[in-house]
């Protein structure tokens, strides 16, 4: 890892009134890669996301980005660096694509100049990244799910940062729009060097698409590293309280994660 | 669409709708000021406006017909403007200022004026002063019952909509308690009419029309932002609280000033917005275009009140017009959520 970290927290702590989420917890986001957090509910990997976008403030301890403390930077000059695309975001009804997208220029225009051709060529870049330009036209209540995600993808991209969170980008999608998602994902880091981190719940899906995992529980970093490094039965044991077989895919041999069978519950089909 | 270093993305729709909403709007305003009960040849009229008319031209056309037709664009833009704001920031179309009780705050404050003079000295500046004071006090007292670690829109509405019949119960209380006279003044302010709109009363509302105009046009951005959730906004540079609070002030003045100048317009602020968004094409309701459908809106229910038989409250009209909208729209958004 040759390049500086764009996205740094020190020491963060969070949490929501009296609880605490995040407890002194430390982490370097490698850059030009996809990073993505699992951990088991309530571990606090969304909270941790919503700290590093600026959505939450931490109690203590900091959030760099580029080298500049978060808070110390202005909410637009923020979203001129990083992009961020909540979880299940809600468009008004009737907004099309191309709306959308044109939203993600926002950070770069002052209040009295609101379009530009060059905006409306970056806004099509993003939409032709993400392969919905011919849908511009179609409000997005007309899309399939993996389409929507794409769309609004589109948005983080027309805002030209360089790093992009994604909080659970493939929740309620089936397996097919979720392959589309995080192709699209892997795709931007090796087209644009964007570094991207992602919450996901899927595990074999984080091990297929992510250079880097980072594995919470109980609100602190318990592994980091390559998928294969970092996902073994011990740590899913220890971390989810999983029984899981780990396995390399029989073509990419990237890990891949099936739960055990309990041993009281017969196999199906086997008497 | 580009004028110097100010460029705004306008849609073709938008600008055809703008243009057709604001041509209607200077073509019923012509009606207002060159008809009337009193005939008035065209060319004394343009003679009066231009200032060569004898004393009752002038008095005909430029004290009554002028201003009572800019004190009707004036409230109209301020409660479609208003209306636009408090359904953008709520997300919800209910959210109008006269259902948020913001309305009916401004008309307590003013009626308890109207019945008891001797409270404040002077004439309807202090109408006015009165009724802007009660918006931001109902308002105050909304946000405050309605905060529960943060702004919530379904919770103010809620919250809203019990202070709003509070305060209904507390005008009554006040036209009660007085004689017959006062009674009957606050009761014909109550309804929501323009047929006492003098040329102080346009001076009055100008300056917060213009003011809140600049401010719509500097909110629009953050206002856009904020339509994609409270969780999308920051992230695209914008402060919600902030955006909210500013927008949810612009609205309880614009709403107040109006309720002093027309009293409580029913459901005005509710239909324009909505209107607009539908007739623009936008993405939600739309706070310029909302004021100018509003103005339209209250000039041609207000023209349509003046011309019946027996003239009747702008009030009395919109509630004709916008009654059925409301149904409408509930209609839609049940079978909408029932599919």
């Amino acid at each position: 890892m040759s390049e500086p970290s764009p996205l740094h927290a020190a020491h963060v702590r969070a949490g929501y009134g009296a609880r605490t989420v995040l407890d002194d917890l430390t982490l370097t986001v490698p850059a030009g890669r996809v990073t993505t957090i699992i951990g088991p509910n309530g571990c606090g990997k969304s909270t941790l996301l919503r700290v590093l976008a600026r959505l939450m403030p931490p109690s203590s301890g900091h959030v760099t980005l580029h080298g500049d403390r978060l808070d110390a930077l202005r909410p637009r000059e923020v979203a001129r660096r990083m992009a961020v695309l909540p979880q299940n975001p809600v468009a008004p009804e009737g907004m099309t694509v191309g709306e959308l997208a044109a939203r993600g220029r926002q950070p770069h225009q002052p209040w009295y100049r609101r379009w530009s051709g060059e905006d409306a060529q970056i806004a099509r870049d993003a939409m032709r990244a993400t392969g919905v330009l011919d849908l511009a036209d179609v409000p997005l209540d007309e899309l399939s799910g993996g389409q929507r995600q794409r769309a609004w993808i589109a948005m983080t991209l027309a805002q030209q940062a360089d790093v992009l969170l994604l909080d659970e980008p493939t929740t309620h999608l089936d397996l097919a729009h979720a392959v589309e998602v995080m192709d699209l994902v892997v795709r931007l880091r090796d087209e644009t060097g964007r570094t991207i981190v992602t919450v996901l719940h899927d595990l074999s899906l984080a091990a297929r698409y992510s250079d880097h995992l980072v594995v919470m529980k109980d609100g602190a970093l318990v592994a980091e590293g390559a998928p294969a490094d970092v996902l073994t039965p011990e740590l899913l044991g220890a971390t989810f309280q999983l029984r899981a077989h780990v396995f390399p895919d029989p073509v990419d041999r990237l890990p891949t994660v099936v739960p055990a069978r309990s041993p009281t519950i017969p196999v199906p089909g086997q008497p | 669409m580009r004028v110097g270093p100010v460029g705004v993305l306008v849609r073709p729709r938008a600008g055809v709708a703008g243009l057709v909403v604001a041509v209607a709007l200077l073509g019923v305003a012509g009606v207002a000021v060159f008809s009337g009960s009193l005939d008035i040849a065209p060319a004394r009229v343009l003679a009066a406006l231009a200032g060569d008319g004898t004393r009752v031209e002038t008095l005909v056309v430029v004290d009554r017909r002028l201003a009572r037709t800019l004190a009707a664009v004036l409230v109209g833009f301020a409660l479609g403007c208003a209306g636009a704001l408090t359904q953008s920031i709520t997300r919800n179309p209910i959210a109008s200022p006269d259902i948020l009780g913001v309305t009916t705050g401004a008309g307590f404050f003013a009626v308890l004026l109207i019945t008891h003079p001797a409270l404040l000295p002077g004439g309807s500046a202090m109408l006015a002063a009165a009724a802007i004071t009660g918006g931001l006090v109902t308002t105050g007292g909304i946000l405050a019952l309605s905060w529960r670690a943060g702004f919530d829109g379904l919770r103010l509405i809620l919250v809203g909509i019990s202070v709003n019949a509070i305060g209904m119960a507390g005008v009554s209380w006040l036209l009660l308690r007085t004689d017959i006279d006062q009674a009957a003044v606050a009761m014909r302010w109550l309804t929501g009419s323009l047929s006492g709109a003098r040329m102080p009363d346009v001076l009055l509302l100008a300056p917060f029309v213009l003011a809140a105009g600049l401010a719509c046009a500097y909110l629009a951005r953050d206002l856009a932002a904020l339509r994609l959730g409270r969780s999308v906004a920051p992230a695209l540079g914008t402060a919600p609280g902030r955006t909210e609070a500013l927008a949810l002030l612009v609205a309880v003045v614009l709403a107040s000033g109006a309720t002093a100048v027309a009293g409580p317009v029913a459901f005005a602020a509710f239909v324009a917005p909505q209107a607009a968004m539908r007739l623009f094409g936008t993405a939600g309701p739309p706070p310029l275009a909302g004021g100018l459908t509003g103005a339209l809106l209250i000039l041609a229910a207000d023209l349509t009140a003046q011309r019946l038989p027996a003239e009747l409250p702008v009030g009395v009209v919109t509630a004709v017009v916008g009654a059925p909208f409301l149904l409408y729209l509930l209609h839609r958004h049940r079978r909408r959520t029932s599919v």
